[in-house]
């Protein structure tokens, strides 16, 4: 079990972490998500060792990791564009963290052949870096770094420089694996699908602090501040006070803000909604509809029937209610 | 980083106050050393340094300081370890002024046992720093006085050679031009673009050539033939080799018939000619000689006089004034010694080659050389 | 708390790994260089126990001397300048596009970096002298000099300049020019500010090389044609003028100590990250007839600025009276009776090889921990440090050696009649090389690699033997190559130094060369020709384990 209390990290005046608690359970796969900037990969490094802290602690079941270099915790880690070793074969590149632990040579090599196995990498051992694609790269330095099978396993946006059909395939790829080998894992990135899709829960970071936590289930359904909304893409936030004014419908435990999700609206000549049409996009298999409210409140609207409207039109629209998201703040 | 950056130099700080500490007390240390009552506790260290009077001679080693031309045949020196058990260890200290000089700065702590290799030139400057101690040898008797400058024998003349202009024989022939025969007519216009010479400011041939037309035009005198000299278009280089080989018509292909070079140097296009030859195809031109005296040194704190004496007396006889001429191509200073043939048949030695008082050279030679650049290169 | 401990227990582990790294070569500069330097400035400037201002005051009033100083510095200036204009090509070429010969051409445009002058001297002369071959005489004038220090310092644009250039992303070029800007353009908005810590650091190489440089200036300079170096000689070993050659010798230094600072100031921007690629990447084989043509003429180029004047040198030793033959050569390994040459040409070749040996596994040890002061830490002791390393460079070699004379004269340090003495001179003059292939090389691995490297269970030493020790080696190999060389062709500074008599190639070649007759100019060019060749079959070497680094000379 890994134990971040009152955390702090900073570089001369920037304070990139400030005061952070965290708890991740053994066997869990923890999601590090926010924009560039917000100190996630920092966190990471922290954990690695790899950056010392100003203050707080950072426990793994227990035992204070301030004393332990790096290389004694036990943890591994991926990196951003991999650092693989120019200078070495891939299976040796994959050997590294076992040649560590002194294992002897015929583990090392039935070890590393599992591990290439278990990434789709059988019969690449004796390769060099550079004959390999982006793909091949990624999966070398995730069998790399889990080849020691780590007590913890680190990945810092490990899927950043590739391409999204790539991506989505090694996402579901990556999660198998991880579930596998039921490491405890902490994952950075800053793409929300890839968060939803690996984690069991995921922290939301904002300038050092921790914005929101939670499984990807609570984010979605009930995101805190206006912040996490915005970064989980939502769109339509209008205050309740304003909503309530405007006679929209609000849910049961109101927050501040009201989220309308655009896909949530249909066409109601009973609905709540009184707006004109202010354009339209085309979106393949819908339309992106803005509309305006009296007060001048815009709304998206994801249209799937027909006609769709035209702009200056006006219209009446109803709400499903589980479209309708709270906001605490 | 920083703060073990400015221990970094703070190390280096020390170092230097260490090392420099280390040289100022050192005349102390060497002269208690001998006092030291821990060193006659143990019989086997008393590799004393005063037993000099009794040497077992094939455990001494004298160190022999010369210029870096006379390395070249250190060989030489074999017979003398053969014929004495004494060992020689050769030391090269560059040009003779470098040499020289470096004798001077070490004055005290000297390089070696035996200073050899300096001329005339640099004669006042040894004398005047007293870096050798006297010796004079048995042999010295077979000096010629006149090369003899020193009467108390700090120093002992041992070999000689002149420097002259040299000719190349087929360009006169070719051109049917009459090769010169003084220095006056050089500023002829029938000369014009003949002569190549070296810079005296980094040649020796150089500095004794300006010499000797000191010596024939006097200090009032020279100057104006060198700009004489200019006016005919004398080229100067900074060196013999570039001289020889590069502008001499003969040797270097160049386009100047008349180059400041060495009176042995005919005989020695006679022994290295490729393919060999009966005659020299160069001549030295008598009335431009320059007398160059080497002389030879028992360096002042050594700690092997009876050797280095014995060195001198070998020096001074035929075992090796018999090969210095098709060696060294210098002359032996015992007139008596007999010149191999190509030394007999294509140079001269001048009866009365010019010469200039050594004090008088210590004394200008600096305002002589900085006239000279002035007249010549300015 | 403990946490608090535990940094300054890991700073103070730092500061001891650091001093230990830094004993042998602050050691080696401080005995071998700045404690001799400094002797013989004190006993030039401080005669009689207390400091006298006159000599240094007339040095910097005296016509003379000031027009001394204004030649060395403008000669000093236009060879750096023609020798950027005339290598940047050439340095494109050699990294950018793959051809038949490259490395062998890369190689040879080494070979005149260590040349000894006099040969330098002749083959020159022989061309643009006095009824040289190319029927003009340039003897005297400052082009001969411009070209002559041209054809020395090529190498270090070729290899600095070249080194960086092949490894710059072409992408950010590439950019520029679908920004809209031309060719011309991309290069000087783009290419040439990316390329400026190398030009920079190559130019005060070539600078320093240029500014202290002795025998071009006495040899082809023609009479009369001073650098503060010569005249430094002139004073010191000729007129043992020391309060004169010890002011001298401070403005010299104060000028090696300008452009050093301003070399330094560029080392510091070169840490820039580059996102360096490797060599693969950049270079190509010449497509276009455009591109077929740029590298036609900078190879035919490079082969009349190198060749030209080695030709002269072959040509000479292949000379004989019999017409063309190996005659000079069968000579020096039978030199009989009908020579000077005391000792056999393999024997000055292996006194040579010795030396080279030492040498270069000094400067190996000691330039690789210098290196690896210089390239790990970021201060600015690091940076001055770098800079002392950079100052045998630029200091008269007869300061050097007189300083020698004079300091190293007591207990163990008198090497003053000990052999090791050459080597330890070559060494404090390979220096500068090693620590400039290195320490580039060092900068440039990614530390993400030894972050990588400690997450997965290796220590600090550990990381540095697995990730450093095989990424520097190749460069350390390259060093100590260049170290080789320096000294095979060294003889200026340790002409100056007293020495044991034993015979080197150069030494060899310059007995010769200071002997009438035929055969022995011959044979002199014969072994010339010999050093020539065991030069650039050690470059060669060096060439062959360079492939894909990033490093610059």
């Amino acid at each position: 079990m890994l134990e971040i209390k009152g955390l702090t990290v900073a570089y001369g005046d920037i304070v990139a972490i400030k005061g952070l608690d965290l708890t991740i359970e053994r066997g869990e796969i923890v999601c590090l998500l926010g924009p560039s900037g917000c100190g996630k990969s920092t966190l990471l490094r922290v954990i690695a060792g790899l950056e010392p802290p100003r203050s707080g602690t950072v426990t793994w079941d227990g035992q204070d990791l301030a004393s332990l270099p790096v290389h004694r915790r036990g943890f591994g880690l991926m990196f951003q564009d991999y650092a693989l070793f120019p200078h070495r074969t891939v299976a040796r590149n994959v050997a590294f963290g076992l040649e560590m632990m002194k294992q002897s040579k015929t583990q090392i090599a039935e070890r590393v052949e599992e591990v290439l196995a278990l990434v789709g990498l059988d019969g690449y051992g004796d390769r060099t870096i550079g004959q390999l694609s982006g793909g091949q790269l990624q999966r070398v330095a995730l069998a790399r770094s889990i080849a020691p099978s780590p007590h913890l396993l680190m990945f810092d946006e490990p899927l950043g420089s590739l391409d999204r059909s790539l991506r989505d395939r090694l996402v579901v790829e990556l999660h198998d694996i991880l579930n596998e080998i039921g490491a405890t894992s902490v994952y950075v990135t800053h793409d929300q699908e890839e968060a939803f899709a690996l984690a069991d829960r995921v922290l939301l970071l904002r300038d050092g602090e921790i914005e929101q936590i939670g499984s990807p289930e609570e984010l979605w359904s009930r995101p805190r501040t206006p912040f996490t909304a915005h970064f989980l893409g939502f769109r339509n936030f209008v205050t309740t006070d304003n909503a309530l004014r405007l006679g929209w419908p609000v849910p049961d435990i109101p927050g501040n803000h009201v989220v309308y999700r655009p896909d949530g609206f249909s066409l109601d000549d009973d609905g709540a909604f009184e707006v004109t049409t202010k354009s339209r996009t085309y979106r393949g298999d819908h339309f992106l509809v803005v509309v305006v409210a009296a007060d001048g409140t815009e709304l998206e609207v994801v249209v799937r029937w027909q006609p769709v409207p035209q702009a200056g039109e006006q219209l009446r629209l109803a709400m499903e209610p589980s479209a309708i998201v709270p906001v605490d703040e | 980083m920083g703060c073990s950056m400015r221990r970094i130099a703070l190390i280096l700080v020390c170092f230097s106050l260490l090392a420099a500490s280390c040289s100022d007390d050192d005349d102390q240390t060497t002269n208690t050393t001998p006092d030291d009552p821990v060193e006659t506790d143990d019989p086997v260290e008393t590799d004393d340094p005063v037993e000099t009077d009794d040497p077992a001679p094939s455990d001494v080693t004298l160190t022999l300081v010369s210029n870096d031309a006379f390395s070249s045949v250190a060989y030489l020196l074999d017979a003398f370890t053969t014929d004495t058990g004494i060992g020689i260890e050769l030391l090269a200290g560059g040009d003779a002024g470098s040499m020289v000089n470096q004798a001077i700065l070490t004055k005290g702590n000297p390089l070696g046992d035996v200073i050899y290799g300096f001329d005339n030139s640099f004669l006042s400057r040894v004398l005047d720093a007293e870096i050798t101690i006297p010796y004079e040898s048995p042999g010295a008797s077979v000096i010629p006085p006149e090369m003899q400058l020193d009467a108390d024998y700090n120093v002992t003349a041992v070999d000689f050679g002149d420097v002259c202009i040299n000719y190349d024989k087929s360009w006169f022939e070719d051109n049917g031009v009459a090769v010169p025969e003084t220095l006056a007519q050089l500023i002829e216009p029938e000369y014009d673009g003949l002569l190549v010479v070296e810079n005296p400011a980094t040649s020796s041939p150089g500095l004794a050539f300006v010499l000797a037309t000191i010596s024939q035009f006097g200090e009032d005198g020279w100057l104006d033939y060198w700009q004489g000299l200019v006016d005919n278009d004398v080229e100067v280089v900074s060196g013999w080799d570039e001289a020889y080989y590069t502008s001499f018509s003969w040797a270097g292909g160049g386009p100047r018939p008349l180059v400041v070079s060495y009176a042995s140097s005919p005989p020695a296009e006679v022994i290295y000619a490729d393919p060999p030859r009966d005659d020299a195809p160069t001549g030295v031109l008598v009335e431009s000689c320059f007398r160059q005296v080497e002389y030879i040194g028992i360096l002042d704190g050594t700690e092997h006089e009876a050797e280095a004496q014995q060195l001198i007396d070998w020096w001074l006889s035929d075992a090796l004034q018999a090969e210095l001429p098709l060696n060294y191509f210098v002359f032996p200073i015992n007139p008596d010694t007999a010149l191999p043939q190509e030394f007999i048949d294509f140079t001269v030695v001048p009866d009365d080659p010019h010469t200039v008082d050594p004090a008088l050279i210590a004394e200008n030679r600096e305002a002589w050389l900085d006239d000279w650049t002035t007249t010549v290169l300015r | 708390m403990a946490n608090r401990t535990q940094l300054r227990s890991n700073r103070w582990r730092k500061r001891v790994g650091v001093a230990a790294i830094a004993a042998l070569p602050v050691g080696f500069i401080t005995i071998f260089f700045l404690y001799p330097v400094a002797s013989i400035l004190w006993r030039g400037m401080v005669p009689d126990g207390s400091f006298d201002p006159a000599p240094l005051k007339r040095v910097l009033t005296q016509p003379e001397l000031r027009r001394i100083a204004w030649f060395t510095l403008w000669q000093a200036a236009a060879s750096t300048l023609a020798t950027l204009v005339v290598a940047m090509p050439g340095a494109y070429v050699l990294s950018h596009y793959k051809f038949r010969g490259r490395s062998l051409l890369r190689a040879a445009v080494t070979i005149p970096l260590i040349l000894p002058t006099v040969v330098v001297g002749i083959a020159f002369l022989a061309l643009a002298g006095p009824g040289g071959s190319l029927g003009v005489d340039l003897k005297g004038s400052i082009w001969l000099i411009l070209l002559a220090h041209v054809f020395y310092n090529y190498a270090v644009v070729i290899r600095t300049v070249g080194g960086l250039w092949g490894h710059l992303d072409p992408r950010i070029e590439q950019a520029a020019r679908v920004l809209g800007a031309g060719r011309i353009q991309a290069f000087r908005q783009v290419t040439l500010p990316l390329l400026r810590p190398a030009i920079g650091a190559a130019a005060s190489i070539v600078f320093l090389f240029s500014f202290t440089s002795f025998g071009v200036v006495l040899l082809l300079g023609g009479a009369g044609r001073e650098t503060l170096e010569v005249e430094i000689f002139r004073q010191t070993a000729q007129l043992l003028n020391l309060p004169v050659a010890a002011s001298l010798a401070i403005v010299q230094l104060a000028g090696v100590f300008v452009v050093l600072t301003i070399y330094s100031r560029y080392q510091e921007r070169r840490t820039v990250e580059l996102n360096l690629r490797p060599s693969s990447e950049v270079e190509r084989k010449p497509s276009t007839p455009g591109e077929k043509r740029l590298v036609l003429a900078n190879v035919v180029f490079m082969a009349a600025l190198l060749f030209v004047p080695l030709g002269v040198l072959v040509k000479r030793s292949l000379t004989t009276s019999d017409g063309i033959g190996l005659a000079h050569y069968r000579a020096l390994n039978n030199p009989g009776s009908n020579s000077i040459l005391a000792v056999s040409p393999t024997e000055a070749l292996t006194n040579s090889l010795k030396f080279a040996l030492i040498a270069a596994l000094l400067a190996l040890l000691i330039g690789g921990l210098a290196a690896s002061l210089v390239g790990y830490g970021r201060s600015r002791a690091t940076q001055w440090f770098d800079s002392l390393l950079m100052l045998p460079l630029g200091t008269s070699a007869v300061t050097v050696g007189f300083g020698f004379l004079i300091s190293l004269d007591r207990g163990i340090l008198d090497l003053r009649s000990k052999e090791i003495i050459i080597p330890l001179a070559h060494t404090l003059v390979a220096l500068p090389f090693v620590i400039r292939v290195m320490v580039p090389i060092i900068r440039s691995i990614d530390p993400r690699l030894r972050e990588a490297a400690a997450t997965l269970g290796a220590g600090p030493v550990r990381v540095w033997r697995e990730i450093d020790l095989p990424i520097v080696a190749k460069a350390g190999l390259v060093g100590a190559g260049f170290a080789a060389a320096v000294s095979l062709g060294e003889f200026g500074a340790t002409t100056f130094i007293v020495r044991p008599n034993v015979a080197t190639l150069p030494v060899t070649i310059f007995r010769l060369l200071s002997r009438p007759g035929a055969a022995n100019f011959g044979m002199a060019m014969a072994m010339s020709v010999v050093l020539m060749a065991v030069t650039g079959l050690i470059m060669l070497f060096v060439e062959h384990f360079r492939a894909g680094d990033v490093g610059s000379f």
